[in-house]
């Protein structure tokens, strides 16, 4: 039949597989996404397939994976983009938890983590304070823009400079700390910024090679962003 | 044994789940949230809409007050949201929104200046209230209240909280599946928890525990909901003795799902001007709404659907009945800012550019209104259980009713899940420090031996979980959806008990591994018959049509069932029992 698919899947559970390998499987597919495939795979075929996935429609960020070497969102990515065959592995970059699944959270945690702001207010305060402001619907806009990110791994995944300086943090953070400098509402100076990104594992470290910006299945301008960001830190550096 | 010792223990990494555990962690508590998935997985980031707070800052909201939404909540729940509850929330609301704006989250604002509507009227915001957080206009309220960001409001509320959280030093442990709640008699101290990145089963012992591990919606075959949404809270309360849950017929439909797949097309469409057609190009709803049309609230249309289609009037499809939603006269502009996920889904899983093509879309289950049983102050001591709290979704306080407004569950989770953790740490503060151990230890014991007959039980013949999983599903899509009736509960009844037997047969298919998402099926499975039994139990039992629970038996509403459902799992008979309560007993 040509409307069979055959699909490549890389399988290896860390601690009870001796080695990795690619498990081939020929589907007739009754969806039009790959997740859907792939659910079909483990719902008729392979019970014990690993991947993740929540919502299935582009908004939780569960279940970035590497389709024919590129990193997407299975749940967006449709079969009819692709020819009859093919590849799915794991994002690489993050700890594989096995087959298709690794572990994205650890990696956001730390990021929020790194970004933590250490001044409180008090709730009284914080009502007193948002009362007290108005903000342009432009200025909101474009940090929604900003705020976008759904933490799927595709941008790190994609970046070469990630791919080879672990230590580099990656298009997702420098995205969310530009994010949150541009928000007037955010008490922190931006020699705050400067202090945790003006680095070689930070901005500096990011040799533009742009695969987070052709990757990115929200299409959040990355480029122009991390772009904005780095020219706001050198500025900062050559004043101060 | 590895055990985690914590005053507090928040399941749940949603908005209900987060917001409790930063208000603890602010109280100074001693707190750990664990969670299924990475938090921004959770359903909360897929929450489009917005919240609904009477912030009266836009033109057509001007007039707006918490009364009037309050009015609306209480006419939407259908005679069965509590007026104390209801008054709390619409009050609470409003400071959580600004509160939330101090936190980061990106409130669309008031431009000034006029506006066309979608309609053709002319308007003109005030100067004063230029940059104000401004409204939409959703179904069944009186005055544009629901504050938003474009179509993405769950996922930016999700992304402060979790900038919130970092801020406060929560510890939030991920890929934990909660398994069983620990009780010693009455008290609950914890949860036993799979630990899904080792297979290793989890201590996590606390003075007070909340569940915000929200709804049941993938009870349902057809669903706006996430993998996730299977009841996993409720099923933990059905399971311990005099656990009680609530309400639970009262499922909502929403009328915007995308056809084939489910995927939500918010509500956002309609309040923003959309229309809904039949197969032959009517506004169906001109007749069976003629003053609120499309946007009368979502039960309502739901049912004016199934009618129509009842009548030969819904679209074929090649997979099914369906109708049209309309969004092109709202132009590329107003898509591409304030419908954008809307624009994205319809392409990528209908093929369909909203810009110029017509939107194919059906109802399917979308919220669970009932849940775990809570008195105003989210704890379920008053229903013989202590130290146990619940928020959001999963938990049933009577907010909603039978009928939830849009713009009103994202609003719940911040505004119950900051006041379920006013009541825990006054809990915490009165409970002794004294957890006991061999209540730990006896459940350590319990889920290591079902692990480990699951074990023995794999790779040989018998059922599997999936099957059992997607047959509850299909039954309850078939005969628990928008319309019920008296046959086709009972034949639901009938399948599902006998689900309930096959159940202990079931097998694993291939080897065994505890992290495997089969196993995470088998442990699931048991739990989410019982729920379906539950909801067809009490589906079968109100003998009237109220809100969203429609029965073409009963299509009047009876004063005598005005009252809030209970129900609990008799563990001798292995079946459901029921009864009812007054909504508003005093105190």
């Amino acid at each position: 039949m040509d409307k069979c698919k055959k699909v490549k899947i890389f399988r290896f559970v860390p601690g009870s597989d001796l080695k990795p390998r690619f498990k081939r499987y020929s589907v007739v597919p009754t969806g039009d996404t790959v997740l859907s495939l792939i659910l079909q795979i483990r719902n008729e075929v392979d019970h014990s397939l690993k991947f993740d996935y929540v919502c299935r429609a582009g908004v939780c960020g569960s279940c970035a994976m590497l389709i024919n070497g590129r990193p997407a969102l299975a749940c967006r990515a449709r079969l009819d983009d692709y020819g009859s065959a093919l590849t799915l592995a794991p994002l690489p970059g993050f700890l594989l938890l096995g087959d298709l699944s690794v572990d994205t959270g650890s990696y956001f945690i730390r990021m929020y983590q790194n970004q933590a702001m250490n001044l409180h207010r008090t709730k009284e305060e914080e009502i007193a304070y948002a009362l007290s402001c108005r903000h342009d619907n432009e200025t909101m806009l474009r940090i929604y823009e900003l705020d976008r990110c759904i933490e799927c791994g595709c941008c790190v995944s994609a970046c070469a400079t990630a791919q080879m300086n672990s230590s580099f943090v990656g298009a997702a953070e420098l995205l969310n700390a530009w994010r949150i400098m541009v928000d007037p509402r955010d008490p922190r100076d931006d020699e705050f910024w400067y202090r945790l990104y003006a680095t070689d594992n930070g901005v500096f470290g990011c040799t533009a090679l742009l695969a987070c910006d052709s990757s990115c299945p929200k299409n959040i301008p990355l480029a122009s962003s991390l772009a904005s960001f780095r020219i706001a830190l050198l500025k900062l550096g050559v004043t101060t | 044994m590895d055990i985690s010792y914590s005053e507090a223990l928040v399941v749940g990494g949603g908005l209900a789940g987060l917001r409790a555990a930063i208000e603890l962690k602010e109280r100074g508590i001693d707190v750990v949230l664990i969670s299924i998935v990475p938090p921004l997985r959770s359903h909360s980031s897929a929450a489009m809409g917005g919240v609904q707070a009477a912030l009266a800052s836009s033109f057509m909201g001007a007039s707006d007050s918490p009364c009037l939404h309050y009015q609306d909540t209480i006419n939407g729940g259908a005679g069965i949201a509590d007026p104390a509850v209801v008054d709390y929330f619409c009050h609470s609301v409003i400071d959580s929104v600004y509160q939330l704006d101090s936190w980061g989250v990106p409130w669309t604002r008031v431009s000034a200046g006029e506006r066309i509507l979608s309609d053709g009227r002319m308007i003109v915001e005030k100067k004063d209230n230029h940059g104000k957080i401004t409204a939409r206009n959703f179904g069944g309220t009186a005055q544009w209240r629901t504050c938003y960001c474009s179509d993405s409001t769950g996922h930016n509320l999700m992304r402060a909280h979790l900038r919130r959280s970092a801020a406060v030093g929560l510890p939030i442990v991920d890929r934990m599946q909660a398994l069983s709640l620990i009780m010693s008699d009455n008290t609950c101290e914890g949860v036993t928890a799979l630990d899904l990145r080792t297979g290793k089963i989890k201590l996590f012992q606390s003075k007070a525990t909340l569940l915000a591990t929200g709804g049941y919606g993938r009870l349902f075959e057809y669903s706006t909901n996430g993998s996730i949404c299977n009841g996993a809270g409720q099923a933990l309360v059905l399971s311990i003795s005099g656990g009680t849950l609530s309400n639970m017929e009262a499922v909502q439909f929403h009328p915007t799902a995308l056809m084939p797949s489910s995927v939500l097309i918010t509500e956002g469409c309609r309040g923003d001007g959309g229309y809904l057609y039949n197969n032959k190009m009517e506004r169906f709803m001109l007749k069976y709404a003629p003053e609120a049309k499309e946007l009368a609230s979502r039960d309502v249309i739901s049912r004016s659907m199934i009618l129509e289609e009842r009548l030969g009037n819904a679209c074929q499809g090649d997979s099914g009945s369906h109708f049209w939603l309309d969004i092109r006269h709202l132009g590329r502009e107003h898509i591409s800012t304030h419908l954008r996920e809307v624009a994205e889904n319809a392409f990528c899983f209908a093929g369909v550019d909203p810009v110029h093509d017509l939107i194919p879309v059906y109802p399917a289950q979308h919220y669970t209104m009932g849940g775990i049983r809570t008195d105003k102050s989210l704890s379920t001591e008053k229903y013989g259980i202590s130290g146990l709290f619940a928020a959001g979704e999963a938990a049933c306080w009577d907010l909603h009713g039978f009928n939830r407004l849009g713009g009103n569950s994202l609003g719940e989770t911040i505004v119950a899940g900051e006041f379920a953790a006013v009541t825990m740490s006054d809990y915490i503060q009165k409970k002794g420090s004294r957890l006991s151990v061999s209540a730990a230890d006896d459940e350590f014991g319990k889920q290591s031996e079902r692990l480990l007959r699951l074990e023995k039980q794999s790779g040989k013949p018998g059922l599997s979980y999936v099957s059992i999983i997607s047959s509850v599903q299909s039954l309850m899509s078939r005969y628990a959806g928008v319309f019920r009736n008296e046959e086709g509960l009972n034949t639901a009844r009938l399948e599902l008990n006998r689900l309930l037997e096959q159940e202990p047969d079931a097998a694993i298919a291939g080897s065994f591994s505890a992290t495997s998402p089969e196993t995470t099926a088998a442990l699931e499975c048991r739990g989410m018959v019982k729920l379906a039994l539950a909801v067809v139990g009490c589906a079968l039992k109100r003998k009237e049509s109220r809100g969203c629970h429609n029965r073409d038996d009963y299509p009047e509403m009876s004063e005598e069932f005005c009252k809030r459902t209970l129900c609990r799992w008799n563990s001798i008979s292995e079946s459901i029992e029921i009864d009812y309560e007054d909504i508003s007993p005093q105190g």
